[in-house]
């Protein structure tokens, strides 16, 4: 019997194992690589995203405050929760994203906070990323600076002082009047146009800024004009300059005609009434401090004569006529403790004369509000002026003092102004803080670490989070 | 009976010489590929190590300059190769500096110094105002420190593996200073 011996070869299949083996091996390793790095770019991507996220709710609860303001007890609607002290809302913007946005209710006198959480999930995962944002807010004023127009601003002439005051501090006015002595350097001179020579500053001392447009060259001044701090006013060899940081070109501020804010008024017909030996044509009275009382003088009435409001309330006063017109003879006359807040659809008014006569010596106390339709404005004669004025569809025109320099105390807004010589501008900073507003700001920004969940379980106040 | 074992008078010990020529043909062929592809992978392996580093030590800078940025109370002044700011606080100074001949760009808040980007072999700076240019959504330019709202920043990284520079071009980056004094 023959046993033979049959002999196998495996060693090219082993070979073969190997080197496959070894590049699965490279290839596992490169994969394995590029997929921890697209998952760490992605979580950063994520990570980035949760912040527009978070402040897409900061921008809906602005709306939010902006409609509602501080009625608390108004706070539960359109999908808002209230809970007290603060009000919260959730809202999807995809299915990967979402935020929930609270206000908290500030202590009395201080403004509400907002925090914003926002959440992004990155792609093909389950879990969320989060950041949460606190914005504190604080209210805008509508009258935040001096004279500001949105197309062209020509001081012409001379005797043109532009300067500030502060009718709510003794330190820089004098019963809440204006004195040369406690004067500040806060006026502000400012336009929103781009166009070059849009600003003509003249002879004009302006204690205080400049603003243009962007892209606006440096406005010409001429050889008696200034305009700069106190500092710089105190020195004669400055006269013909402009402080360097007193001018900006980045002027761009909204101005959007006030509606009508009020219900259905009372029609007012003219009349004579005499009170204290004046004859006046009309009579408007407040009678509420809490809640303004509205009136309206519409065609064929013409708004002309003398004109008194009496307090102890506020007054809203909707003039359409198509006549607004006092003249030398004539007089508005605001009485101690009332206000005034006029809408004007007459396409031209014109206060002239005696002017304003502002008893309580308040800007806040008078507003003129320019509709649509309110195209001019002017001031002339030898009438002095104590309110605010929002107009900007309005040409603005102040026309010359005759032989004295007249004052306009407050603020206005319209859409040119121009000055024809031996006028003051006086900035009243308190309407900053008293005068009407326009909504709100946010003035601090900060990330917190906490998240929603840790507030409502801390039963944190908006004033933990200050 | 007797059993004899023998083997098949074919089987055959050893290798002609043809047979080694082209077995060791053939075998440094497959080693010569081996070796290719090894050196190959661990070359393209330390290129994306470089890659993947730059990205990681720009992602950090980007992430840890976003914050710092959106919560700073203004910009102070500003160079081509450096920021300052008045920090969230609006007490304090936060600053940026880009060292050219380091190659890092250092973060200076509180009076410490740390290391936000290395290998970072350029960086630079631009400055807007918050009034965007009509009709789009490009920013215009500010003049001055005081009128910076958006602050632009672009770098780049790059690290040397053997005698070959990998580099990457990060980041461009627009922050928005959201709170100003």
């Amino acid at each position: 019997m023959k046993i033979t011996f049959k002999k196998e070869q495996g060693s090219v299949l082993f070979a073969t194992l190997f080197a496959t083996g070894i590049i699965c091996m490279y290839l596992g390793s490169y994969l394995w690589l590029v997929r921890s790095e697209n998952q760490l770019t992605n979580r950063s991507k994520t990570w980035n995203t949760a912040i527009p996220v978070a402040e897409a709710g900061i921008e809906e609860a602005f709306t939010f405050l902006k409609l509602k303001g501080e009625n608390w007890s108004d706070y539960g609607t359109d999908t808002w929760v209230t809970n007290g002290n603060y009000c919260m809302k959730t809202n999807w913007l995809n299915p990967n994203e979402y935020y929930i946005v609270g206000i908290l209710k500030p202590a009395p006198s201080n403004s509400p906070v907002i925090v914003s959480q926002g959440f992004a999930r990155p792609g093909l995962q389950t879990n969320f990323i989060s950041r949460t944002v606190q914005v504190n807010t604080g209210q805008q004023a509508l009258f935040a600076d001096g004279m500001v127009a949105d197309k062209s601003v020509d001081l012409r002439g001379n005797n043109i002082t532009i300067d500030s005051f502060d009718s709510s501090d003794p330190n820089y006015s004098s019963n809440g009047l204006y004195v040369v002595s406690k004067r500040k350097d806060n006026g502000v001179i400012a336009s929103n146009s781009t166009l070059s020579n849009s600003m003509s500053i003249g002879n004009a001392n302006i204690w205080g800024k400049i603003a243009t447009g962007p892209g606006v060259t440096l406005p010409a001044i001429g050889a008696r004009g200034i305009v700069g701090d106190t500092a710089f006013h105190s020195s004669s060899a400055n006269n013909g300059k402009i402080q360097d940081g007193a001018w900006r070109d980045d002027m761009n501020v909204n101005m959007d005609v006030v509606p009508w804010p009020g219900s259905t008024p009372i029609s007012l017909s003219k009349s004579s009434t005499n009170i204290n030996g004046t004859n006046y044509d009309f009579v408007i009275t407040g009678t509420s401090t809490s809640t303004p009382t509205d009136y309206r003088i519409e065609n064929p009435q013409k708004f002309t004569g003398n004109v008194l409001i009496k307090g102890p309330g506020k007054v809203r006063l909707l003039v359409t006529s198509d006549v607004f017109q006092f003249t030398s003879t004539d007089l508005i006359q605001l009485e101690n403790g009332a206000s005034v807040e006029l809408y004007v659809a007459s396409p031209t008014a014109t206060i002239g004369g005696g002017g304003l006569q502002n008893a309580t010596g308040k800007a806040e106390n008078f507003s003129y509000f320019g509709l649509e339709s309110n195209t001019a404005l002017t001031f002339s004669g030898n009438g002095g002026f104590n309110g605010c004025i929002w107009a900007p569809n309005a040409e603005f025109t102040l026309g010359g003092g005759g032989a004295s320099v007249q004052d306009f105390a407050g603020a206005s807004v319209t859409k040119n102004v121009t000055i024809n010589g031996k006028f003051n501008f006086h900035f009243d900073e308190a309407l900053k803080t008293r005068g009407p507003i326009r909504g709100y700001i946010g003035t601090a920004w900060n990330e917190l670490t906490l998240s929603w969940t840790d507030i409502l379980a801390g039963n944190l106040m908006a004033e933990d989070l200050y | 009976m007797d059993c004899k074992i023998t083997r098949s008078k074919y089987f055959a010990e050893g290798m002609t010489l043809v047979e080694l020529m082209v077995a060791v043909g053939l075998g440094s062929l497959v080693l010569l590929v081996l070796a290719s592809v090894t050196l190959y992978s661990a070359r393209s392996f330390s290129s994306m190590n470089n890659y993947t580093k730059l990205n990681q030590v720009s992602r950090r800078g980007l992430d840890a300059i976003t914050r710092e940025l959106r919560e700073s109370r203004g910009l102070v002044s500003r160079t081509p190769t450096s920021l300052v700011f008045k920090d969230s606080t609006g007490t304090n100074t936060l600053s940026f500096t880009w060292i050219s001949t380091n190659q890092t760009l250092i973060q200076t808040k509180g009076g410490v110094n740390t290391v936000i980007l290395d290998d970072c072999v350029f960086w630079t700076n631009q400055i807007f105002q918050r009034t965007p240019q009509s009709n789009t959504f490009n920013l215009i330019a500010a003049s001055s420190a005081a009128q910076a709202k958006v602050i632009q920043l672009n770098w780049t990284c790059a690290r040397r593996r053997v005698n070959t520079t990998n580099s990457e071009t990060a980041q461009s980056m627009k922050v928005l200073i959201r709170k100003t004094s």
